[in-house]
Parts: C-alpha cells; sequence; structure tokens
C-alpha cells in the first residue's frame, strides 16, 4: 500500500474537506447496551465493512457500485448480511458468565467467491463465511416447485434442471470455532500473512492457531509469572506483521511493546525488540502508570512503522529503532489535568483505537464529545472532527472542530468542562485505498468521504 | 502537576457520567492502606518531635498536607469500591482492570503515607523521604499556595457524605469489630499525634502490647506474609468467598470511626489490619484470578 498515493487517494488527512457520507442505526436518545458499537474493519478490498457490538451481532455492509447519476459521490454502504455471532454462556466450573460482545473481527483476504472472517468475544474465536446465492435450480424431476415429492408413477419425462436468477441471499455460516483455548479474556487477533494462521492474545497468553484446526493451538507467548501476586503487566494487544510471517508484536499495559521473531524459538517470552519510551520525569503524576497503558498496537501498511495509542497520546515508532517513538501526537492533552474525575467515572479506562490510512501518511484517532482526531505525518497538521446527527447532511463538509482547555474561550470553540464523557469515538477505520472512514459513536456508524472536487 | 491537578474537582466531568459519588468522611476511612516501608521509616524519627505551636507556614504546610490525605483516602476508598464493584459485572474480573487498580491503589497509599508524614513533620527539617514522593504529586512544588487553594475549591465541592452507605456500614461494624477483639482494642488505643499513625514501624511499649494482640507489626516483614496468607485462603475457589471476604475488609475500611476528630489521625490501630486487608484484597483478587 505505500506509495500507493497516485489515483483517488491524495496523501493525508488534513488537504482534504470531510463530507458526511452516511449513519448507522438508531436515532434513539435510549441507546440499547446491546447495539453499541465494539468493533469496525474494512476487508481487503474496502468493498465490506463489517461491525461488532456487544450484542454478539455482526453487521456488514457493502459498497454499491458508484452510481452513475451521481458521479460526484462514491458508492454508499448498504446492509449487506447480519448474523448472530456469539451468544452469551455461562462457565459453570467459575461461575462465570461469558460476555458475547465481539472484541474483534477481522477479514481474511479473499480467495474464492466467498467471504471470510473471524470474530471473537471474550473466550472463543469463530471462522464465519459469508456467501451469495443468487440462483435457484428449477425443474427437479423427482419434487415439484414447492418441494413436494412428486408420484413416481407420474413422471413420464425426464428434464435437466435449469438454474434461474432469484433475490440475491446473504448466508453466513460457521465454519470453524476456536474454543476454550484462553483462561482471560480475549483482547486482540491478527491474520497472519501466510493466510493460513492467525493469533489471538488474551491478557497473560497468546497462541498461534491454524485457520483449519481447531482443537488445538500453540501458546507463542506467556507471561504469567509463576505467583499471580507478582503481576506486573498484561498483554494489551498483539498483531501480525504485515509482510514478515514469523514477526508479530505485543502491547503492554507498561506502555512497552515486544516484537517477536517465531523463527528464533517455539516459545517467545524472549522479545527480539523492545520498544520503550522513557518516561518523562516533568510529566510524571499520580496516574501515569494506567495512561501509558498502551490500548492499540497498529501497524503500518508498509510494515516499518508501528503505532501504538496510549490514552492521552498516539506515537509511531519506527521498527528499527527501539529507544523512542519517531512521532508523538497528543490526542486531547487537555485532559491531563482532569484524570482524577476520569478515573472516577471509569473513563480513564477507555481503550481507543487508531488506524493508518492506506498510504501511511495520516493516522486517526477517536476522543471523547464523538470527537476523532487525525493526524497528517507529512504536513504536520492535525485536525478535530465530530461525528453528530447535526453534522449528517449529505456532502455535508465537516467543520474542525477545537477544545479550549481553559480560560477564555472563544467562539466555536469548547471547554473541556462540556465535553460529554459519555460520548466515545472508541473504534474507527480506514478504506484501505481510498479516503473513506468509519467511526463508531456508541450505537451509531458514520460513514465520512472526501470530497471529490 | 500541581495540587488541584488531581483533586478532582466535580464539576470537571459533565452530568451524565457514571461512577460513584461519595467520599470517605474525614480521615477515618482510609486509615488503612499503611505499608511499612523505608521511607517513612527514616521519616519516622525526624517526626518524632513533639507538638509545638505553629507558624503560619507550618500549618499552612500542614494544612496542604492533610488535604493531599484526605485526597489519597478518597482515591483509596474509590479504587476499593471499583475493585468489588467490577467482579459484580458481566463477564467477571477483568485482569487488566484489576491490576489497574491495585496500581492506583498503591500510588494512593503511597501518597498518603507521605502526606502524613509531612503533615506531622517540621517543615524546617523536611524529610528528604517525605520529599521524594511530593514530584510524583506537583514537580512544582513552589506552588503550594495555589494548590491549597485549588484544594479547597476541590474539598468544597465535594459532597455527598455517603450517608447510605455509611450507615448499613457503621451498623454493620459493631457486629464485625465483635469477632476481632484484638482490633477494637487497637482502635482504642493512641491517636496521639506522637504515634503518627505508625506504630508498628517503631518498637514501642505499645506496640509490643500490639504484637502481643495480633501478631502483626508493620516493622517484622517476616509476619506479613502471615497475615496476608489468612485471607487469600479463604478466597481460594469460588467467587461467593471472595465476596465475603471483600465485604468484610471493605466494611473494615469503613469501620474505621467515622467519628474521629478530623484533625487527629486516623487511629494507627484502624491502619494495620486495614492495610494488610488492602494489600491481601489485591492478593485476594490475584488469586481470584488464579482460580479463575
Amino acid at each position: 500500500m505505500a506509495g500507493a498515493g497516485g489515483g483517488g487517494c491524495p496523501a493525508g488527512g488534513n488537504d482534504l474537506q470531510w463530507c458526511f457520507s452516511q449513519v448507522k442505526g438508531a436515532i434513539d436518545e435510549d441507546v440499547a447496551e446491546a447495539d453499541i458499537i465494539s468493533t469496525v474493519e474494512f476487508n481487503y478490498s474496502g468493498d465490506l465493512l463489517a461491525t461488532g457490538d456487544k450484542g454478539g451481532r455482526v453487521v456488514i455492509f457493502q459498497r454499491e457500485q458508484e452510481n452513475k447519476s451521481h458521479p460526484h459521490s462514491r458508492g454508499e454502504y448498504n446492509v449487506y448480511s447480519t448474523f448472530q455471532s456469539h451468544e452469551p454462556e455461562f462457565d459453570y466450573l467459575k461461575s462465570l458468565e461469558i460476555e458475547e460482545k465481539i472484541n474483534k473481527i477481522r477479514w481474511l483476504p479473499q480467495q474464492n467467491a466467498a467471504h471470510f472472517l473471524l470474530s471473537t468475544n471474550d473466550k472463543t474465536i469463530k471462522l464465519w463465511k459469508i456467501s451469495e446465492r443468487d440462483k435457484r435450480a428449477e425443474g427437479y424431476n423427482l419434487k415439484d416447485e414447492d418441494g413436494r415429492l412428486r408420484d413416481p408413477f407420474r413422471i413420464t419425462a425426464l428434464r435437466v434442471p435449469i438454474l434461474k436468477p432469484m433475490d440475491l441471499m446473504v448466508e453466513a455460516s460457521p465454519r470453524r470455532i476456536f474454543a476454550n483455548a484462553h483462561t482471560y479474556h480475549i483482547n486482540s487477533i491478527s491474520v497472519n500473512s501466510d493466510h493460513e494462521t492467525y493469533l489471538s492474545a488474551d491478557d497473560l497468553r497468546i497462541n498461534l492457531w491454524h485457520l483449519e484446526i481447531t482443537d488445538r493451538s500453540f501458546n507463542i507467548v506467556d507471561i504469567k509469572p509463576a505467583n499471580m501476586e507478582e503481576l506486573t503487566e498484561v498483554i494489551t494487544a498483539a498483531e501480525f506483521h504485515p509482510h514478515q510471517c514469523n514477526v508479530f508484536v505485543y502491547s503492554s499495559s507498561k506502555g512497552t511493546i515486544r516484537l517477536c521473531d517465531m523463527r528464533s524459538s517455539a516459545l517467545c517470552d524472549r522479545h527480539s525488540k523492545f520498544f520503550e519510551e522513557p518516561e518523562d520525569p516533568s510529566s510524571r503524576s499520580f496516574f501515569s502508570e494506567i495512561i501509558s497503558s498502551i490500548s492499540d498496537v497498529k501497524f503500518s501498511h508498509s510494515g516499518r512503522y508501528m503505532m501504538t495509542r496510549d490514552y492521552l497520546s498516539v506515537k509511531v515508532w519506527d521498527l528499527n529503532m527501539e529507544n523512542r517513538p519517531v512521532e508523538t501526537h497528543q490526542v486531547h492533552e487537555y485532559l491531563r489535568s482532569k484524570l482524577c474525575s476520569l478515573y472516577e467515572n471509569d473513563c480513564i479506562f477507555d481503550k481507543f483505537e487508531c488506524c493508518w490510512n492506506g498510504p501511511d501518511s495520516a493516522i486517526m484517532t477517536g476522543s471523547y464529545n464523538n470527537f476523532f482526531r487525525m493526524f497528517d505525518r507529512n504536513t504536520r497538521r492535525d485536525v478535530t472532527l465530530e461525528a453528530s446527527r447535526e453534522n449528517s447532511k449529505p456532502r455535508a463538509s465537516l467543520k474542525p472542530r477545537r477544545v479550549c482547555p481553559g480560560g477564555k474561550r472563544k467562539k466555536d470553540e469548547i471547554s473541556v468542562d462540556s465535553l460529554d464523557f459519555n460520548k466515545k469515538i472508541l473504534h474507527t477505520a480506514w478504506h484501505p485505498t481510498d479516503n473513506i472512514i468509519a467511526v463508531a459513536a456508541t450505537n451509531n456508524l458514520y460513514i465520512f468521504q472526501d470530497k471529490v472536487n | 502537576m500541581r495540587r488541584s491537578d488531581w483533586a478532582g474537582h466535580r464539576g470537571d466531568v459533565t452530568p451524565g457520567t457514571k461512577g460513584p459519588r461519595w467520599r470517605a468522611p474525614g480521615q477515618s476511612v482510609l486509615g488503612v492502606l499503611r505499608r511499612p516501608s523505608a521511607r517513612v521509616g527514616d521519616a519516622r524519627a525526624s517526626a518524632q518531635s513533639e507538638v509545638h505551636l505553629p507558624s503560619r507556614e507550618v500549618s499552612r504546610h500542614r494544612r496542604v498536607a492533610m488535604e493531599v490525605q484526605k485526597e489519597a483516602q478518597r482515591i483509596m476508598t474509590l479504587s476499593v469500591w471499583k475493585m468489588y464493584h467490577s467482579r459484580m459485572q458481566r463477564g467477571g474480573l477483568r485482569l487488566h482492570r484489576s491490576l489497574q487498580l491495585s496500581l492506583v491503589m498503591r500510588s494512593a497509599r503511597e501518597l498518603y503515607l507521605s502526606a502524613k508524614v509531612e503533615a506531622h513533620e517540621q517543615p524546617e527539617v523536611p524529610s528528604p523521604a517525605a520529599r521524594s514522593p511530593d514530584p510524583r504529586l506537583h514537580p512544582p512544588r513552589e506552588a503550594p499556595a495555589a494548590a491549597e487553594a485549588a484544594s479547597t475549591d476541590g474539598e468544597q465541592p465535594c459532597p455527598e457524605p455517603m450517608d447510605t452507605q455509611e450507615a448499613p456500614a457503621a451498623e454493620e461494624t459493631p457486629a464485625r469489630c465483635a469477632p476481632r477483639p484484638a482490633k477494637v482494642s487497637r482502635k482504642r488505643r493512641s491517636s496521639s499525634l506522637s504515634d503518627g499513625g505508625d506504630a508498628g514501624l517503631v518498637p514501642s511499649k505499645k506496640a509490643r502490647l500490639e504484637r502481643e494482640d495480633a501478631e502483626e507489626k508493620g516493622g517484622e516483614p517476616s509476619e506479613v506474609p502471615d497475615r496476608l496468607r489468612a485471607p487469600p485462603a479463604q478466597a481460594e475457589g469460588a467467587f461467593p468467598n471472595l465476596a465475603r471476604v471483600l465485604q468484610r475488609r471493605f466494611s473494615g475500611l469503613l469501620n474505621c470511626s467515622p467519628s474521629a476528630p478530623p484533625t487527629a489521625p486516623p487511629p494507627p490501630a484502624c491502619e494495620k489490619p486495614a492495610c494488610r486487608a488492602a494489600d491481601s484484597m489485591l492478593n485476594v483478587l490475584v488469586r481470584a484470578v488464579v482460580a479463575f
């Protein structure tokens, strides 16, 4: 994807004018817990957009072909398939309820007409096959059109059934269920570039699976201490390298990232590279340890960089340099002085995700008050936009928002105290090649596009 | 970082936010969470001196330190509440969340201890040990005035005395105290300033008496594990046990004399078992995760 700057993909998030395209979801003020979107993911081509919610459902949107009568707008995303991926379960041994919330969805590269994706809740990963059926066979010999068996004595001639078109039907069926491999809560899954294996990570362990084999997995990372009382850090995210099938990274709650090479040993407890930025003593505070916890790690499409998200910032790391990130972008620094309040209302534990654009020239992440932020790595500019129903007119441009940290509030600025901390954007996704972004705001999914001039 | 930064202004966050809004009364609750540390022990010596009439500077200094203490207590109680509450949510205990809460609780405890030491020492002889936690709080230490002003701000909107929660807890406490005469007796014992609440750290006659009662002294780390081990044993296995232990510990925290005068340090007696309680609670949670 690197260098794919030509065509319809100008670099950066800020030279563009972002416009509202669509919003999916109920308008109700009363949000049902089950409708809260918990993950968003484009597939490899960008034609399919999958969302998972807390109720265990997966909704897949498909991009329509471009409409000739509206050449100025790209194809819209419409519902393609909806299915219940996970159900609530009960672990009788531990007397624990297992939430059906979909933690992550990852698409597999398309190899035939069907689409495959992995979806996971806290304990179980499932491989789903989504296939289309648009033809129906007619003219059977042994049964009528309505399915009733014909009386054999009535059959006087043989005919060959013919395929007739029918209304498109999209079926989702679970092809593999990968269960019982995790003691702790699964936080990440990542498909390997070999398209045959994938990893799943929980708080203390990472397992390697083969897509065809469900009854066993290899444990490749185990950071559980012999004495649990000595536990100091947990795994928060993990991802395979986009091109090197032997390399993966995992982040920790202490703000460190470890890169592991599976060729070096079967158990990758010893890292090959260790990424950590020394703490700035002047910014040390009471809640430093919590806010340094990394909530998401993403490789760039090129595989040269990786990005990590902690509570207040996004950092871009060069894989060749371990002692500090090459870029640090402040997402909402004005919250640093409010950490105590954020601890009280549990917002300090929110896990924000981040994503790259196609050419790796821009990065995006969410914030509060339904704000999301984009950083252009080349121009060093950043912008804050809002996903709201008020800005929901078709092709309406999004106006950049500004948060006033304190003191005098200028016009059009919003003060920190007015931010709605219940409206948080944790999950965002960027189309792999085009400038189309999907932003999950609680139970609504917003789709924005750049203005095509 | 300024004192106001973490003082937790209520007005910071929009009304729609969730979370407990109650506050611990004065210093009664979190007397708790005391763990012997070399740092505090070092400061102990300098804090031994008797109280003299404070100058304006000293009293302001002391006031700030006590505000800090109160705030640290509040955060500790809040953390305990969150930990207890987190096991009730769907999906069970989250390891990462529990770890983060325990980290905050530890920080709050250290802060509380260092603030307490500061509140009782002479400002002319600042303990180097007590100074060290300060940068954690607010590196620009030269703005105590601003910090204090902000802290009073932070304390005002303070709020809701935890009426509903306190009342039942207070009722429970006599019952719970009964099976623990040692605890109660320690509670009644001194709350003199000279003790500084660290009776356990320095061998004294009173401390020794306590030692006879309930074989735990802060100054003897070897005994700590014994004490720690007891509650976790109860919590092994099914979560209902954990619930009981947490409930007991939690109300043990609330136990410590809501009627204590705000200016006096919390009775040292109260601190020790509850200190163990918090430690053991962390262990309990951790062990519960093992059973998990």
